[in-house]
């Protein structure tokens, strides 16, 4: 089976006046289609870095990085944007919603890029929202709000849903009830998901648990009988 | 129903939710645009008005001033195709208004065809009728004069001419259209009613009176829009020289001293042509409406230069802050360009209600302004029309401005890395060693003192920003009080410094300066000072100017000449004193030689020392010494008029026996010719009242904004300040002495800007008032003060609804809220 995401020795070095820092060093990594993975790792330790890359929102100081076959790494800036469009689904830690606009609007703010979008209500009713659409990020709780953001990562119906510390900001219950829905998402919908997070307990959950430090993958442990999210504990 | 695309609907929401900010912003456009519009299309429904009236009365294009000719002349340039001519006489006499001081002023009569109107020039009858069939004994008052002296149809009037006088019933209050504008002459643009009035009389009477019998002494001609005027000139010219009349002069031709010299030996006569475009009422008129085309450029400049700093401002606090959402809205695929045309957008939503409202609102405004401008001239037609060009022109200024404005915060999306947007933007730091700097300076100092100094220079573009709303609003209220400045000044000079006489008493004649000493043994009179006024042609080089040398007595105490400066300045043998108007028209540096021709006669033709320049305001006239003005004419018993001093108030039996005198014409006295300046400055007043109102709403929509972009970008920074246990009105004390410091700063900036700004209004006016009125720039201090203080209590004031969004605050949600 072709990997769905393919890095080879990536590297990302970020310059800061004079000095430069390596968020990551030569990195290399394969992950396949379905697969749910989690990047677990201290703060620092790049895992951030490397999901920007693979979402194509950074570049590679060097090495490759692959998505369904393309070569990401020389893409210019107008084909990044194509490729998040259609490619990727972003969740990040803080929702990053639209204010202004409530959670049905939110949702058909990604909708309206694809080609073939699911519908707002559909979506929405998938992530258990059906009854808070018109409702705006400020009257809804932390947990209602990420998972506006999940409805609207699914908005463009990508292949690959890459997730930033998506319990960051939530309880433990609301927490737990996020990685249900991903996991849900990653079964029923055969998507793509990569799940970056510091929170150790969270990578019993992922097919792969890749554990990173100071910007190298330090271990890759598979998970022959991933944990069912409901019985996380942290 | 259709569906508003998510990128538009969040654009429309964040306008909703930042409505006062952007607000402010259309206010500002819409004050712009509907200034332009207004003033622009004003400029452009009097320019119809005044065409439609002339249309309508059917004026003359060309009037010809001859000493005589005869009417079967005037009969053959009828009979040329595409030509209307009516000759008629034109003479000044006396008008003796009786009453208790027996005032007597200048009258101008013009004849007129008995039984019917002139089908040239014709009148507009305000009152009364025209002449009837035995109209032996009537006459048609101007407008104006009837006005001033309260005269009716059926009232009686004297007139008097060569001592003869004789009683005229007024038939009717006329208007027309050679006199919407009473002007005497080019020299005296701003002849009152009080002392000058035209009088319209049966062309027999005139003839009776003036002792033309057959002939007339002016010709109009009114010629047709499709024939060719040089064609037509050719024939007029052949008909004039078969009257002998061989010389045709004009403003743009005029004949040569030397010229008129040898056209006397040789008996040659001449006419004086002018076209319309050059009769000076028409002149006047022009440059009255070119100040409302220039008032429409450069207002709606400044108010949009504004709009364009606070959008900028706007859009660059809102790209900073919406950061986030612009890496969020990247990651999800939207392409630069789109994300890019979101920012642009708001400019252009703002933008789009400001013009167009301001376009609604201007086309209205200009309809008013016009009906107030022509009912002040009493014209009877008003013609307004939708001026699309104007109307598009405002809505596409309106339009680009902003956009043009939002380019560059628009743009700096496009820089936006999305990886880097996501993560929250680090608290400014200034610059490090200004920080440091101020660190050291500011050690003894407490916290609540520390933070706000240190506050400006942390963020310094946004202080500037801040900064620039208030020189703005300063700009805004020195220019209109620059004008308020200008004009009281210009009274206080003229009728403080300047003009120290209580009367003008015009005389005629020869010898008329030897009623000098008798005027100045009347009781009640103080002192007297001839004056002898001739219209003279002032050359330099190829640059000339038509004006009138004023000859008066060396160290005159009824005309204290000053410099532009203010320093007293004596007329001397020397040379001769400018108006400082003329400078630029000359371009003669003190000490250049003069070439002096005079306008009439054929003496006076001299060289002369240009000995300096001087203040005037109103007309422009040139100064010599009495003598050698009577010198020049060859006449040391010359005089126009006396400028004479009463011993407080003039009583009407001194005044009687000044008129008793047979040289005088009327008497000018100052007092009236003030009140009736005071009068006519209503307008200008109401227009300045409505730049300063415009100039403190387009100031306080900036200084609020830039309040508003100064706390609400630090909205989570200070409300931890307050989660920290400070108090709410300690915190309005640190916010209010950060502006007040960025105030400084804005006053500084705002205050030498703003004189200079006022400075390029003022050459922009004087350019296109020309001769009529020099405005001279001279911004009192109390204008600075006024300016300066409007400005503070303004951001004072809009800093209220900022502290109140910040009391007003829940804090365990701004504390935590670091999603959006």
């Amino acid at each position: 089976m072709n990997p769905s995401v393919k890095l080879e020795k990536v590297s990302k070095v970020y310059r800061m006046d004079h000095t430069e820092v390596a968020a990551l060093n030569e990195v290399s990594l394969e992950v396949f289609p379905g697969e749910f993975i989690v990047l677990l790792g201290p703060s620092g330790s790049g895992k951030t870095t490397l999901l920007n890359l693979i979402g194509g929102l950074d570049i590679p100081t060097s090495g490759t990085v692959e998505v369904n076959g393309i070569n990401i790494s020389k893409m210019s800036r107008a084909q990044l944007t194509e490729y998040r469009r259609h490619q990727i689904g972003f969740i990040f830690q803080f929702f990053n919603l639209i204010p202004t606009l409530n959670a049905r609007e939110n949702v058909e703010f990604a909708a309206e890029l694809a080609k073939n979008p699911m519908t707002a209500e559909q979506l929405l009713k998938q992530v258990g929202l059906e009854k808070r659409m018109e409702h705006f990020p400020g009257e809804l709780s932390g947990g209602e709000n990420q998972r506006v953001a999940v409805a609207r990562a699914l908005a463009t119906d990508p292949p690959v849903i890459l997730c930033d510390e998506p319990t960051g900001s939530l309880d433990f219950e609301t927490g737990k009830r996020i990685f249900k829905l991903l996991r849900t998402l990653n079964q029923s919908s055969h998507k793509t998901i990569i799940v970056v997070t510091h929170n150790a307990p969270v990578g019993a959950i992922a097919d792969r648990l890749i554990r990173m430090r100071d910007g190298r993958i330090l271990q890759v442990t598979r998970n022959e009988q991933p944990l069912d999210p409901d019985g996380l504990e942290w | 129903m259709v569906k508003v695309p998510r990128i538009l609907l969040k654009l429309l929401r964040d306008i909703w939710k930042g409505k006062l900010q952007y607000g402010a912003v259309a206010l500002i456009i819409f004050l712009g645009v509907s200034i332009f519009i207004c003033c622009y299309e004003a400029y452009l429904n009097l320019n119809m008005s005044y065409n439609a009236f002339y249309d309508r009365l059917n004026m003359a294009d060309y009037w010809i001033s001859v000493d005589g000719i005869s009417r079967n002349a005037v009969k053959d340039m009828s009979k040329i195709a595409g030509v209307e001519a009516y000759g008629r006489i034109v003479n000044d006499l006396f008008i003796d208004m009786g009453g208790e001081n027996g005032e007597k002023v200048s009258g101008r009569v013009i004849s007129l065809p008995e039984n019917e109107m002139p089908s040239v020039n014709m009148l507009e009858i305000e009152a009364g009728n025209y002449f009837s069939q035995s109209s032996g004994r009537e006459i048609l008052v101007e407008r104006h004069f009837a006005d001033f002296y309260n005269l009716k149809p059926g009232d009686w009037l004297t007139l008097e001419h060569e001592q003869v006088k004789a009683a005229y019933r007024i038939r009717g209050i006329v208007m027309s259209p050679e006199h919407i504008w009473v002007v005497k002459s080019a020299q005296e643009p701003m002849a009152t009613a009080r002392t000058f009035g035209v009088i319209f009389m049966p062309l027999r009477s005139a003839e009776r009176i003036f002792d033309m019998e057959g002939i007339v002494n002016e010709v109009m001609l009114s010629v047709a829009p499709d024939v060719d005027n040089a064609e037509i000139m050719g024939q007029v010219r052949t008909i004039l020289e078969r009257n002998y009349i061989k010389r045709i002069t004009s403003k743009d031709d005029p004949v040569v001293l030397q010229n008129r010299r040898i056209d006397i030996v040789q008996g040659i006569r001449t006419a004086y042509m002018t076209e319309r475009k050059n009769l000076p009422v028409v002149q006047i008129l022009r440059q009255d409406m070119e100040q409302f085309a220039m008032l429409a450029f450069l207002f709606p400049l400044l108010f949009l230069s504004m709009a364009s700093l606070t959008i900028y401002v706007l859009l660059n606090r809102l790209v900073e802050s919406q950061r986030i959402q612009i890496g969020l809205m990247r990651a999800m695929g939207y392409s630069q360009r789109a994300v890019m045309l979101h920012y642009l957008g708001f400019a252009a939503i703002v933008g789009a209600i400001g013009s167009l409202l301001g376009a609604v609102a201007g086309h209205l405004m200009a309809n008013g302004l016009t009906e107030m401008y022509v009912s002040q001239l009493n014209i009877p037609i008003i013609e307004t029309d939708l001026h699309w060009g104007a109307i598009l022109g405002g809505i596409a200024a309106g339009l680009l401005i902003p956009l043009l404005a939002g380019l560059l915060p628009a743009w700096s999306t496009i820089r936006i890395q999305p990886a880097e947007a996501m993560r929250p933007l680090a608290p400014g730091l200034g610059n490090r060693y200004v920080m440091k700097l101020l660190a050291f300076i500011l050690k003894p100092f407490p916290y609540f003192i520390k933070m706000p100094i240190r506050n400006v220079f942390r963020n310094f573009r946004r202080s500037l920003f801040m900064a620039s709303g208030i020189a703005s609003a300063i700009i805004m209220v020195l220019v209109a009080m620059s004008f308020v400045d200008a004009v009281e000044q210009m009274f206080t000079r003229q009728y403080g410094t300047v003009q120290k006489y209580d009367a003008m008493i015009h005389l005629q004649g020869e010898s008329a300066a030897s009623n000098v000493s008798l005027i100045s043994h009347l009781d009640g009179v103080t002192a007297t000072e001839a004056v002898l006024d001739i219209p003279y042609r002032i050359c330099f080089g190829e640059n000339k100017v038509d004006t009138s040398i004023e000859g008066i007595p060396e160290n005159s105490i009824m005309l204290n000449l000053i410099t532009p400066d203010g320093i007293k300045v004596d007329v001397s043998d020397d040379g001769i004193l400018l108006p400082n108007s003329y400078k630029d028209k000359l371009g003669a540096k003190i000490g250049d030689t003069l070439r002096l021709e005079p306008l009439t006669g054929t003496v006076g033709e001299t060289d002369k020392r240009l000995a300096g320049y001087i203040w005037s305001y109103i007309g422009g006239r040139a100064y010599m010494p009495l003598r050698e003005v009577q010198k020049l004419q060859r006449d040391f018993g010359a005089a126009t008029a006396i400028m004479a001093n009463f011993d407080g108030k003039p009583d009407a039996y001194t005044i009687k026996r000044i008129y008793n005198i047979p040289q005088v014409t009327s008497i000018e006295l100052t007092a009236d010719t003030r009140k009736m300046l005071d009068e006519q400055m209503g307008f200008f007043w109401v227009m300045i009242g409505i730049m300063l109102l415009m100039g403190t709403a387009l100031g306080g929509a900036i200084i609020f904004n830039g309040v508003m972009v100064n706390v609400t970008q630090r909205t989570r920074e200070i409300s931890t300040m307050r989660a920290v246990g400070l108090g709410d009105r300690m915190l309005s004390f640190m916010i209010s002495l950060e502006n007040i410091i960025v105030a400084i700063i804005g006053v500084a900036v705002g205050l030498p800007l703003g004189a200079y700004i006022s400075q390029l209004f003022f050459q922009a006016m004087s350019t296109s008032a020309e001769d009529i009125i020099s405005f001279t720039l001279e911004i009192l201090p109390r204008s600075y003060v006024i300016a300066a203080t409007a400005a503070v209590v303004i951001m004072l004031l809009s800093q209220i609804p900022a502290i109140q969004q910040i009391r007003n605050q829940n804090l365990a949600t701004v504390t935590k809220e670091w999603s959006e």
